[in-house]
């Protein structure tokens, strides 16, 4: 379905990223698995290293929460302007409440506040953008926060080389609020239900509790080992959903806008894997330079938070000296796909920050 | 298409590969080595081969003709 929105804009981003940096050398000597094929692995999908909390006591709203004091120390961000607060995540701190209001609570924000959870993964930036815009249409709210956080690492199996050396933990803080530039901003969601298991946490939930024997390690074959608790990714079955998707959805777009790929100055997508990017800008004829996918060989892909990551990493010179035609898009789990196409910049911030954990 | 059926072995893990080796007979052929194949064609020869491509030319010297041929255009 299409969507559009006036008068709003993006004020600034900000990424927090676990200080821990692990590399794929090391992740190699946990998997089963003869080094030369792991090198293969590191060549083909462009794996290197990625930030994942050492920690398994840090939690989302520790990300989000250094973010936050960050940006009201450097005066970018007042406390009192924040209106909501949209927190994206899979991996909250608790199953209730939710990590918006835990979040909330820690900073002492202000209690005219709407605090809300989205369950959203790797196309929770758009959703998540699309929800605050939808908010910002109430006189009462005039600035959203959008946070995109996630620490799935802690629930990805090291002896899972589908998935351990893509995951990233990150939080990124997205300011969005009312403008007065006459922009129509465009956007498109698609979900599809029955693919609900080809991305998902099997165990912890209500359906299936964890217990001992959840926590298991199985041999899934293909030198995999997994538990039920762990995060588990019929690869093949994205690779060819976002391959079928996302080219025609990012062309209903553009149409929609009255745009034509030109016009737009980089393709902002969610980041999985070097290859997959690599393949759908070649499969939507769009010169490389125009969509980066250099972060998950630095960071890891940390689900909803790639998109900000990406934006933060790669444009934040030009963005904050001046604006972009930008066109996002995030796919995965749900399965959703989403995309959404706007003028970004110039941005109060643009940033990257470390988050250094205690113990 | 220098130095092809070298940079190809090294891929597959094998000592040498001839022109008429069957690319899915080698011992490590799976789908990370077809994988590794496609990217390793693009990087030295800028070339994009899908999967498809891949198993149309069954043997090393179908690929490397159908590289070349790519290349010329």
């Amino acid at each position: 379905m299409n969507f559009s929105f006036t008068n709003k804009r993006i004020a600034g981003v900000l990424t927090v990223l676990p200080a821990n940096e692990r590399t794929f050398m090391e992740d190699m000597k946990d998997f089963d698995f003869p080094e030369a094929k792991s090198l293969k692995l590191k060549t083909v999908m462009g794996y290197d290293k990625h930030r994942i909390v050492k920690n398994d006591q840090t939690c989302v709203s520790d990300l989000a929460v250094h973010g936050f004091k960050h940006l009201f120390e450097r005066g970018v961000l007042k406390p009192d302007d924040l209106d909501a607060l949209v927190v994206i995540t899979q991996s909250p701190d608790y199953y209730m409440p939710a990590s918006s209001n835990v979040i909330q609570g820690r900073l002492e924000l202000k209690k005219d506040m709407l605090c809300l959870d989205i369950s959203q993964g790797c196309a929770g930036f758009i959703v998540g953008l699309m929800q605050a815009f939808m908010m910002l249409d109430q006189a009462s709210i005039k600035k959203v926060a959008v946070v995109n956080a996630d620490v799935l690492s802690r629930k990805v199996s090291r002896k899972d080389k589908n998935s351990f050396p893509l995951i990233g933990d990150a939080a990124c803080i997205t300011i969005v609020e009312k403008a007065d530039d006459g922009q129509t901003i465009h956007a498109n969601l698609k979900m599809d239900g029955t693919g609900h298991e080809v991305l998902m946490i099997p165990a912890g939930g209500f359906r299936m509790p964890s217990t001992a024997q959840t926590a298991v390690l199985e041999d899934v074959g293909d030198n995999n080992f997994r538990a039920k608790d762990n995060l588990t990714m019929n690869g093949t079955a994205v690779f060819n959903f976002v391959q079928v998707e996302v080219p025609p959805m990012i062309e209903a777009l553009l149409q929609q806008a009255e745009l034509s790929a030109d016009n737009v100055d980089y393709f902002m997508f969610h980041q999985p894997n070097k290859f997959m990017l690599n393949k759908l800008a070649d499969k939507m004829k769009v010169p490389r330079d125009r969509m980066p996918a250099n972060i998950v060989e630095n960071f890891g892909n940390a689900s909803g938070a790639t998109i900000p990551t990406n934006i933060t990493f790669n444009l934040a010179e030009q963005l904050t000296a001046g604006s972009k035609k930008l066109c996002m898009a995030g796919f995965g789990v749900g399965l959703t796909w989403a995309s959404l196409v706007m003028q970004v910049g110039p941005l109060a911030f643009c940033e990257m920050i470390d988050y250094q954990e205690t113990a | 298409m220098d130095q092809f059926y070298e940079r190809l072995a090294v891929v597959i893990e094998e000592d040498s590969v001839k022109p008429d080796d069957v690319l899915s007979s080698f011992e490590q052929w799976d789908s990370l080595t077809a994988l590794s194949v496609i990217a390793m064609i693009e990087e030295h020869y800028a070339v994009n081969v899908s999967g498809e491509d891949l198993a149309e030319a069954r043997t090393a010297g179908a690929l490397e003709a159908f590289v070349a041929g790519k290349r010329t255009k």
